[in-house]
C-alpha cells in the first residue's frame, strides 16, 4: 500500500482539488475485484488494455534491471497496475507442434508463473505440463546469448543479420539454394511467414528438422485417410485403451491433452463404477506402463506382431494363441461401438500404424467426430524423413549454399550423414536461436532469438482453436527480437520488397490474424488467449484400407536392441539448460540430472553385472556400471540401471540429455544417446560393460532396488489399491482400531477446534498419471531451489511434492504400479510441531501446519519425526545467485537460507489472497474453488482437490466421503488433512 | 590374600565385626606423603613428554574446531546428512558424551552417600571428565543446529519476538538437563576441590602459582569449623547431584522416545539409556585411569581394588544395556505392531546390520570375562576391554539414530547416511577438546582428592582397622 492510500484511507481531508480527484481514485484502488486477473476483467478497454501493457514494459525495465535500480518513488501510480497486485496475461505455449494455452502471472512487471489457460478448449482448469511451466525459468537464464556472433565474434545485430542476408544473396548469385530449418511449430502465422519468405526470395527451401522424428503416424495417415499429419485421438470417448508402445501419458508431447481425457474416465466410484480399460504393450517401463491395468511386457521384435495378431482377431476374427492378444481383443470387441482404440507408438512403423487405424475402424472408432478423426490432427507433424533426406542428398551435391537454422540444433541431434553435410558441404551456417548452443557454435553467424515469453506469435492447437501468444516482458537480453523479427530483417535485407511495410512480427501478426478472423475483437482474443469462433469440425474422411498392407513394416531384430525415447523431463533436450527440468525424477525410474541405460534383471544377469535376477543386493550393485553400447549409427556410454518390467534383451534411454554445449548446467549432464539412434528402435551389435560406474541421482530408493522382498507397499498399507470388482463391497480402507464406537477418532487430549476454514486435500491415485507437472508447478510457485545432482546423490533434494512410485508383483514383471503424490500431510496431531523447541512449525486455526522460516534453528527433530519424510532441510545455501535467475521469484513466498527447514504449506500465499478476495466482496467465506494450490492448478488429471473442509458441500468434502478414501498412516493417528483415494485396477474381463 | 589373612578375616566376621578389607592405599604412607606425592605431581617440571602430549591433543582439538568453523560457515550440507537421516554423527557424539560423564556423577555422588570409600582415589578425576565431556556434549548439540548463532533462542528468556520456547519438546528439556548436569557437577567438582586447593597453595613455591591457588581455594583455612560448613555443603551437592545421573540421560532418551518413529518411540529406553550411561562412562575413567596410574605413577593410589571394583560395575550395567537390547526385539514381536516388527529385523540384518553387530560384540559379549575374578584384574585386559566398550557404546547410539531413521515408514523416501571428513574431524576434535582438558587437569589439579584419601587411610579412622584388631581404643 502506498502513502498515499494509507492517508487516503486514515484521512478524509484534502488540500487541493486534484488529490480529491485522486483521493477518490483511492476508493477505487482497493475495491472488491481488485485481485482478480486482468484477463477475468473483461471491462478492460483497448485502449487502456495497451496502456497496461505498455506500462507493464516499462515497469519491466526499471525492476528487471539490477544496476537501474532506482529509489525514487512512483508519485504516479502506473495505471491499472497495482503494485503487490499480480497481473495475468494469456498467452499460449507452443509445445513442439502442441498449442497449450496459457496464463502468465506477472508481478510489477515480470512473469513469475505459467499456468494452463482454462478459457483455452480442451484444458483444464490452469492445467499444464513441465516444460511449459518450467520455460519461465529459461526465460531468465543467465547463458542465453546476449550478443550476436559473427565468425565467432560478437557484433552488432544489424552486423550479424547482413552477414546472413548477404549468404543469401551469394546464394542467388550463385544459382544455389538456401535451406531454412525449422522446429516443428504450430504457428499458422510463422507458417504463412516463411511461405512468403520463399516467395521472396525463391532459393530458400523450408525443412523442418525437429530432433525428435517419427513418422509412422504421418505416412500411415496420408496412405489411409489422404492427410500426411498425425492425427490425435480423442481418449475422452475411449473405455477399452490398448496402446502398444504408445507412450501418451508421458513423453509424448500431447501427453497433457491425453491425461485429462483419459483420467476423466478413471475415478470409479461405488454410485458410478464406469472406468476404462488400460491394456499396454510395451518393452520399455513407460509413464504410461504404469498406468495400465493390465500391462504385457513385449520383446521389440514382438511389438508389431502384437498389432498384427491383434488385427488378425479383431479384424479377421482369428484366435490367437497369445493370451494378451486374445483378451485384449476380447475386451475391444465386447466395448460397445466406438469407444475402444488401439494407439500405436509414435516410433513404430507406418505399418503398425496402419494396423492400428484397421482395428480402430473395425471397432467403429474412426470417422467425425469418434476417437480418431482425420480431421483433428498436429500442425507441421506430416512425413519429414524424406524431406530432410531429400536436403541431405542436395546438400552432399553441393546445392546447397547456406543453411540457416531457426532454432533447430541439429549439430546436436541430426543424423551423422546430415551433420557431416552440415560441415563440409555448406558454405554458410546461420543460427538463430535461444541458446548458445552445438550449432551456433558451428555456425558463421549467429544471432540470438527471444524467448516465448518475450514474442508475439501464433498456435493452432489440435482441436483447431487458434491462440496469440503475446509477449509479456520486454527481451531481457539488449533488446533481442524474436525469430520471426530478425527472420523479417533478413529478408528485407535480401529483397526489399519482402512484407513490404510491415516492420514487426507483432504486425505481421495482428495483420494476419485480423486478416483471417476479420470479426475477432483483438483486445478480447488477447484477454481470453483464444480465437473465438475457432476450433475444428469434425470431418470424416474417406478411408482407403486396402493402402495398409502396402505400408513399410519395421524390421526389430531378435538380438539385443536398443530403444531411444525422448525424455520425460527434456524431451529433446532443448532446454537442457533449465534446472527444474533437470531435477525433475523421472516418473519411472526417478532418476534425475542423467539418462541412463534401463535394462531388465536379467539382461542384467546376461551382461555379467549380477549373478541371479533374484539377488537383489547384487541387482542393485549392477546399476552405475557404465555399458558401451553400439549400434550402426555410433556408440554411446550409458551407466546402467536395472528396471523392474523391462523386456528382456532390450535397453532403453532417454534423448535429450548429452549436451556439449547445453549452457553451464546443461553441458555434459548424461550421454548423447542421438549418437546411436534416433528416436525409436535400433539394433545392437555391441554391449560392452567398460568397468567405468557413473552415480546416478534417484530420488527414491537411492542406489537400492527395493532391498527388502516381501516388504511390498501393500504390505504397508501406505499406497492402497482396490480392484474394481472389489469396489462395489469396499466399506472403508482405514483400520477401525483408530476410532472409538461412535466413529470419532482416538485421543486422549481435546479436539482441535476450526471455527472459520479448515483446508483439506483428497488426492486421486486412480486419476494420477505420474506426469510430474504438479512438481514444477510447486517449484515455479513456492520458489524451490534446485540442488544439483551432487545433493540429490547425498538425498537432499527440495521438492515439496514427490511422487512416490511403488511396484507390486514380481521384479521381471511387475503386476501394477502406484503413485503416490506426497507432500506435507498437515496432520492434526502433527508429529512435528510437538518437537520443535523453538515453537517454529505450529497449528493454524485453519489446520494448516506452518512453518515460521526466521524462527527456525535448524535441529532436523521435525525432519526425523516426520513419518512421511515431507520436510526439506536447507543444508546448504541452495540459491542460484546468477543474475538475472532471482527474477523468477515469486514475491509471495519467502526465500530460505540455509540451515533452516521447509515445507509445503498448501500455497498459503494463495490461500490469503483467496480470504482477502473474499473480504474485498463482502463474504465471510472463501468460496468452494476460489483457492487452488499450485499443484491442483497444473494437473491435467485433476487428481488433486483443495478446498474447506468445514464447507459439506465442497468438492473435498464430497471426495472424502468416497469408499476409496484413506490416509496415509492412519493407524499412527497423526490424522492429516490429506485424503487419499485409493487407486483402482480395472480387472474385469 | 595370604592364608593367614584369610584366617584372620573369617575370625574378624565370626565376631560380629566389620569384614576385612582389601586396602585401597598401598605401601602403607603417612599423611604427610600423600600430600607430598599427589602435589609433587602440580610442582614438579612440565616434561617435553607431557607437551608433545599435550600438542598432539591440541592439534585433535585445533582440527576439530577448524571442522566446526567450516560446518558454521559453509551450512551443515557439508556433512553426510540428508532428507530421511537428519541426524547422524552429531547427536551421536552429544548422547555418547553425555554418557561419558555419568560415571564421575555416579562415583562422586551415589558412591558418595552409599559410603563406598573405594571411591575417594578415582572420584576426582572421574569428575573432572564429566565436566570435560559434557563441555563435548555442549559443543555437539550447539553446533549442530541449522543456523547455531540462534542457539538462545532455545532458552526461556524475555525477548522483543514475544517469543518462549515450546516446552513440549524434547530438546527444550534437554536444554534444562544438560544445562543443570554442567552446572551442578562444575559446582560439585569445585567444592570438593577447595580443601586441596588450599594444600597447594601452601604447597607450592612459584608465588605466581600461589596466588592463583590461593585466590581459587577461596581463603580455605582448615578449621574445624570451615570443614563442618564444607561437609554440609558437600553432602548437599551429592544429595543434588544423585537424581541427575538418573535425570539427564533418561531426559536425553526422551529425545528419541517422544517420537513417534518405530525404533525410538519406546518405554524402555529411560532405563537402558541410564544403565549404558554409567556404563559408557565407567569404561572412559577406566581407559584414562589405566593411563594416568601408569604415568603418573598412582599404583599407590589407585589399585586393583578399584578397578575391580569399577570392572564390576561394568559388567552390571553392561548386562543391562544387553538384557534391554534383546527385550527390545521382544517387545517388537510382542506389540504387533508391524513397523516395530520390521525397524528391529531391519536393525540387526538391514544395512546398518554391521553397526549393530560391532555395539553387540562390543557391550554385551565383551564384558562377560570380568566374570572372572584374574580378567577384572588383568589390567591390559581391562583396558582392551574398556575400549571395546567405548567403540560399543558409541554405535549404540548411532544404531539408534541411522538405523530408525533410515528406514522408517514410508520406502520411497529410504535413504543411507555414512559421514563427511567434516563430521570425523569435528569427532576427533571433541577427543582433542576432552583429553586437552584432562592433560591440563592432570597437571595441574590434584588428581586425587588429597583430603578425602587421607580419611580412608589406615589410622585415619580409629574405628577402622584391620591390621592388628583387638587393640585397645
Amino acid at each position: 500500500m502506498s502513502d498515499r492510500s494509507l492517508h487516503a484511507s486514515t484521512n478524509p481531508m484534502w488540500k487541493s482539488i486534484d488529490e480529491l480527484a485522486e483521493g477518490r481514485g483511492e476508493t477505487a484502488e482497493f475495491a472488491p475485484g481488485t485481485t482478480t486477473s486482468a484477463l477475468a476483467d473483461s471491462g478492460v478497454s483497448r485502449r487502456s488494455f495497451m496502456a497496461l501493457v505498455s506500462a507493464s514494459m516499462a515497469l519491466t525495465a526499471a525492476a528487471c534491471r539490477r544496476p537501474e535500480q532506482k529509489l525514487v518513488p512512483s508519485v504516479k501510480s502506473l495505471q491499472n497496475a497495482t503494485p503487490g497486485l499480480p497481473i495475468y496475461y494469456a498467452s499460449v505455449y507452443s509445445h513442439r507442434n502442441v498449442a497449450y494455452g496459457a496464463v502468465v502471472k506477472t508481478r510489477e512487471g515480470r512473469p513469475i508463473k505459467v499456468t494452463g489457460n482454462a478459457s483455452h478448449p480442451g484444458l483444464v482448469r490452469g492445467a499444464a505440463n513441465a516444460e511449459m511451466q518450467a520455460s519461465l525459468l529459461s526465460l531468465y537464464d543467465p547463458d542465453r546469448i546476449r550478443r550476436p556472433k559473427v565468425g565467432g565474434q560478437q557484433t552488432s545485430f544489424d552486423a550479424a543479420a547482413s552477414k546472413m542476408a548477404g549468404a543469401i544473396s551469394e546464394a542467388i548469385a550463385a544459382g544455389k539454394k538456401v535451406a531454412l530449418f525449422t522446429d516443428e511449430h504450430c504457428s499458422p502465422t510463422y507458417t504463412q511467414l516463411l511461405n512468403e519468405f520463399v516467395a521472396a526470395v525463391p532459393n530458400a527451401v523450408v525443412v523442418t528438422l525437429p530432433a525428435i522424428i517419427n513418422d509412422g503416424a504421418a505416412i500411415a495417415s496420408k496412405a489411409v485417410f489422404g492427410r500426411d499429419a498425425q492425427i490425435v485421438p480423442d481418449l475422452s470417448q475411449a473405455s477399452v485403451i490398448v496402446s502398444v508402445d504408445a507412450d501418451f501419458l508421458g513423453a509424448d508431447t500431447l501427453a497433457l491433452y491425453h491425461a485429462t481425457r483419459f483420467a476423466g474416465k478413471r475415478t470409479p466410484s461405488k454410485a458410478n463404477a464406469e472406468m476404462s480399460h488400460l491394456t499396454v504393450v510395451e518393452s520399455q517401463y513407460s509413464t504410461t506402463g504404469m498406468n495400465a491395468d493390465v500391462r504385457v511386457r513385449t520383446a521389440p521384435s514382438q511389438i508389431e506382431g502384437f498389432l498384427q495378431d491383434l488385427h488378425s482377431a479383431v479384424v479377421g476374427g482369428a484366435t490367437s494363441s497369445n493370451a494378451a492378444v486374445s483378451a485384449a481383443a476380447k475386451r475391444l470387441m465386447n466395448a460397445a461401438a466406438g469407444t475402444g482404440v488401439v494407439l500405436a507408438g509414435a516410433h513404430l512403423s507406418a505399418h503398425a500404424h496402419g494396423l492400428a487405424i484397421a482395428i480402430n475402424s473395425a471397432l467403429g472408432s474412426v470417422g467425425a467426430g469418434k476417437i480418431i478423426d482425420a480431421s483433428r490432427t498436429l500442425p507441421n507433424s506430416g512425413e519429414k524423413g524424406a524431406a530432410i533426406a531429400d536436403i541431405t542428398s542436395q546438400m552432399e551435391s553441393g546445392a546447397i549454399h547456406a543453411a540457416i537454422f531457426l532454432d533447430v540444433n541439429p549439430e546436436y541431434s541430426a543424423s551423422r550423414a546430415f551433420k557431416n553435410a552440415i560441415l563440409k558441404k555448406v558454405a554458410f551456417r546461420g543460427t538463430i536461436n535461444l541458446y548458445d548452443d552445438e550449432t551456433s557454435q558451428i555456425s558463421d553467424a549467429s544471432i540470438p532469438a527471444a524467448h516465448w515469453l518475450e514474442s508475439w506469435g501464433t498456435a493452432v492447437s489440435p482441436d483447431g482453436y487458434v491462440s496469440i501468444q503475446q509477449p509479456v516482458i520486454a527481451p531481457l537480453c539488449d533488446g533481442i527480437p524474436s525469430l520471426q523479427d530478425t527472420l523479417m530483417v533478413i529478408g528485407k535485407k535480401v529483397n526489399a520488397a519482402f512484407l513490404g511495410s510491415t516492420a514487426s512480427y507483432a504486425d505481421y501478426v495482428k495483420g494476419a490474424m485480423m486478416a483471417a478472423y476479420p470479426a475477432m475483437s483483438w483486445v478480447d482474443t488477447l484477454q481470453v488467449g483464444v480465437v473465438a469462433g475457432t476450433g475444428r469440425s469434425a470431418s470424416d474422411a474417406p478411408m482407403n484400407a486396402g493402402a495398409i498392407s502396402g505400408l513399410a513394416k519395421a524390421s526389430v531384430g531378435s538380438g539385443t536392441v536398443l530403444l531411444t525415447v525422448p525424455s520425460n523431463a527434456l524431451y529433446d533436450g532443448r532446454l537442457a539448460n533449465n534446472g527444474w527440468l533437470q531435477e525433475l525424477p523421472d516418473p519411472v525410474t526417478k532418476v534425475t540430472w542423467d539418462n541412463v541405460a534401463l535394462i531388465s534383471p536379467a539382461m542384467a544377469v546376461k551382461l555379467g553385472l549380477a549373478s541371479s535376477t533374484e539377488d537383489l543386493k547384487a541387482l542393485s550393485k549392477a546399476n552405475e556400471n557404465v555399458v558401451a553400447i553400439t549400434t550402426k549409427e555410433g556408440s554411446v556410454e550409458l551407466p546402467v540401471l536395472v528396471q523392474p518390467g523391462m523386456a528382456d534383451d532390450t535397453i532403453v534411454t532417454q534423448l535429450g540429455y548429452g549436451r556439449t554445449a547445453g549452457g553451464s548446467i546443461g553441458t555434459g549432464i548424461g550421454a548423447n544417446a542421438f549418437v546411436a539412434g534416433m528416436c525409436g528402435y535400433h539394433a545392437v551389435e555391441s554391449v560392452t560393460v567398460t568397468g567405468a560406474r557413473h552415480r546416478i541421482a534417484t530420488t527414491q530408493n537411492h542406489h537400492t532396488l527395493g532391498e527388502t522382498p516381501g516388504d511390498t507397499p501393500n504390505e504397508r498399507n501406505v499406497a492402497q489399491t482396490l480392484k474394481l470388482s472389489d469396489l462395489a463391497t469396499v466399506t472403508s480402507l482405514e483400520p477401525d482400531y483408530i476410532k472409538d464406537e461412535s466413529g470419532k477418532p482416538l485421543s486422549i487430549v481435546g479436539e482441535y477446534q476450526y471455527k472459520g476454514h479448515r483446508w483439506g486435500m483428497v488426492i486421486d491415485m486412480s486419476a494420477c498419471t505420474g506426469c510430474s507437472s504438479c512438481v514444477i508447478a510447486c517449484q515455479s510457485e513456492n520458489n524451490i531451489s534446485v540442488v544439483g545432482k551432487d545433493q540429490v546423490l547425498l538425498g537432499r533434494e527440495m521438492h515439496w511434492i514427490r511422487l512416490d512410485r511403488y511396484y507390486s508383483g514380481s521384479l521381471q514383471d511387475p503386476s501394477s504400479t502406484v503413485i503416490e503424490p506426497m507432500l506435507c500431510q498437515h496432520c492434526e496431531n502433527a508429529p512435528c510441531e510437538n518437537v520443535c523447541p523453538v515453537a517454529a512449525t505450529t497449528h493454524s486455526p485453519e489446520g494448516l501446519n506452518e512453518m515460521t522460516y526466521n524462527r527456525c534453528v535448524g535441529t532436523r527433530y521435525c525432519l526425523n519425526n516426520c513419518p512421511y519424510k515431507v520436510r526439506r532441510f536447507n543444508f546448504l545455501n541452495y540459491k542460484d545467485e546468477r543474475q538475472p535467475l532471482d527474477l523468477v521469484f515469486n514475491p509471495e513466498v519467502s526465500g530460505r537460507m540455509r540451515g533452516i527447514m521447509e515445507k509445503c504449506t498448501f500455497c498459503v500465499q494463495r490461500l490469503h489472497e483467496a480470504k482477502w478476495h473474499a473480504r474485498d466482496e463482502g463474504r465471510a467465506r472463501v468460496k468452494d474453488g476460489e483457492a487452488i494450490t499450485a499443484c491442483q492448478e497444473a494437473c491435467p488429471a485433476g487428481a488433486i482437490i483443495f478446498g474447506d473442509a468445514n464447507d459439506a458441500a465442497s468438492r473435498v468434502s464430497v471426495a472424502r466421503k468416497s469408499e476409496r478414501s484413506f490416509h496415509v498412516l492412519a493407524e499412527i493417528n497423526t490424522r492429516p488433512s490429506v485424503t487419499y483415494l485409493a487407486k483402482v485396477i480395472n480387472d474385469r474381463a | 590374600m595370604t592364608v593367614v589373612q584369610e584366617q584372620e578375616r573369617l575370625q574378624a566376621m565370626a565376631h560380629g565385626e566389620e569384614p576385612v578389607r582389601e586396602d585401597l592405599v598401598l605401601g602403607n604412607p603417612t599423611m604427610r606423603d600423600v600430600t607430598a606425592r599427589i602435589a609433587s605431581i602440580v610442582e614438579s617440571k612440565i616434561t617435553m613428554k607431557y607437551l608433545a602430549t599435550l600438542s598432539v591433543t591440541g592439534a585433535m582439538a585445533a582440527w576439530g574446531l577448524f571442522a566446526l568453523y567450516y560446518t558454521i560457515t559453509t551450512g551443515i550440507g557439508v556433512w553426510g546428512l540428508n532428507n530421511p537421516i537428519g541426524w547422524g554423527w552429531d547427536i551421536t557424539n552429544f548422547v555418547f558424551w553425555i554418557g561419558i560423564g555419568h560415571a564421575g556423577t555416579l562415583i562422586s555422588a551415589i558412591l558418595f552417600l552409599f559410603r563406598q570409600k573405594w571411591r575417594t582415589a578415582i572420584n576426582r578425576s572421574a569428575e573432572a571428565m564429566t565436566i570435560f565431556a559434557v563441555i563435548c556434549a555442549l559443543t555437539m548439540v550447539l553446533s549442530h543446529t541449522g543456523r547455531p548463532w540462534l542457539f538462545y533462542w532455545l532458552l526461556p528468556y524475555p525477548n522483543q519476538m514475544a517469543m518462549w520456547v515450546n516446552f513440549r519438546s524434547p530438546l527444550m528439556w534437554d536444554v534444562f538437563a544438560v544445562n543443570t548436569y554442567f552446572t551442578v557437577s562444575a559446582l560439585f567438582w569445585f567444592v570438593g576441590l577447595i580443601p586441596d586447593l588450599a594444600t597447594l597453595r601452601n604447597y607450592v613455591k612459584s608465588s605466581v602459582a600461589k596466588k592463583v591457588y590461593g585466590v581459587l581455594s577461596l581463603g580455605w583455612t582448615g578449621s574445624t569449623r570451615s570443614w563442618h560448613h564444607y561437609e554440609i555443603a558437600y553432602m548437599i551437592l551429592a544429595g543434588i547431584s544423585t537424581p541427575l545421573v538418573l535425570s539427564v540421560h533418561s531426559v536425553v532418551s526422551f529425545d528419541f522416545t517422544v517420537g513417534i518413529l518405530p525404533g525410538w518411540h519406546t518405554t524402555i529406553f529411560p532405563p537402558y539409556f541410564v544403565a549404558g550411561a554409567i556404563f559408557s562412562g565407567f569404561a572412559m575413567v577406566m581407559t584414562l585411569l589405566v593411563i594416568t596410574r601408569e604415568i603418573l605413577d598412582l599404583k599407590q593410589f589407585i589399585t586393583l581394588k578399584h578397578f575391580e571394583n569399577m570392572n564390576k560395575i561394568m559388567l552390571a550395567t553392561g548386562m543391562m544395556v544387553g538384557y534391554a537390547y534383546i527385550l527390545e526385539f521382544f517387545i517388537a514381536w510382542y506389540s504387533g505392531s508391524d513397523w516395530e516388527r520390521w525397524i528391529f529385523i531391519n536393525r540387526a540384518f538391514g544395512d546398518y546390520a554391521w553397526a549393530y553387530w560391532t555395539m553387540f560384540i562390543c557391550n554385551v559379549v565383551s564384558p562377560q570375562v570380568f566374570w572372572f575374578k584374574s580378567a577384572r584384574r588383568n589390567i591390559p585386559l581391562m583396558f582392551v576391554i574398556s575400549i571395546f566398550i567405548n567403540i560399543g557404546m558409541w554405535f549404540e547410539r548411532f544404531t539408534i539414530i541411522a538405523t530408525t531413521l533410515h528406514h522408517d515408514f514410508l520406502p520411497a523416501s529410504w535413504g543411507y547416511y555414512s559421514p563427511t571428513w567434516v563430521e570425523i574431524s569435528i569427532f576427533i576434535g571433541t577427543f582433542g577438546i576432552f583429553l586437552t582438558l584432562f592433560l591440563l587437569f592432570a597437571k595441574f589439579v590434584p588428581v586425587i582428592a588429597i583430603a578425602e584419601i587421607k580419611s580412608i587411610m589406615p589410622g585415619a579412622q580409629p574405628t577402622h582397622h584391620h591390621d592388628h584388631h583387638g587393640d585397645a581404643h
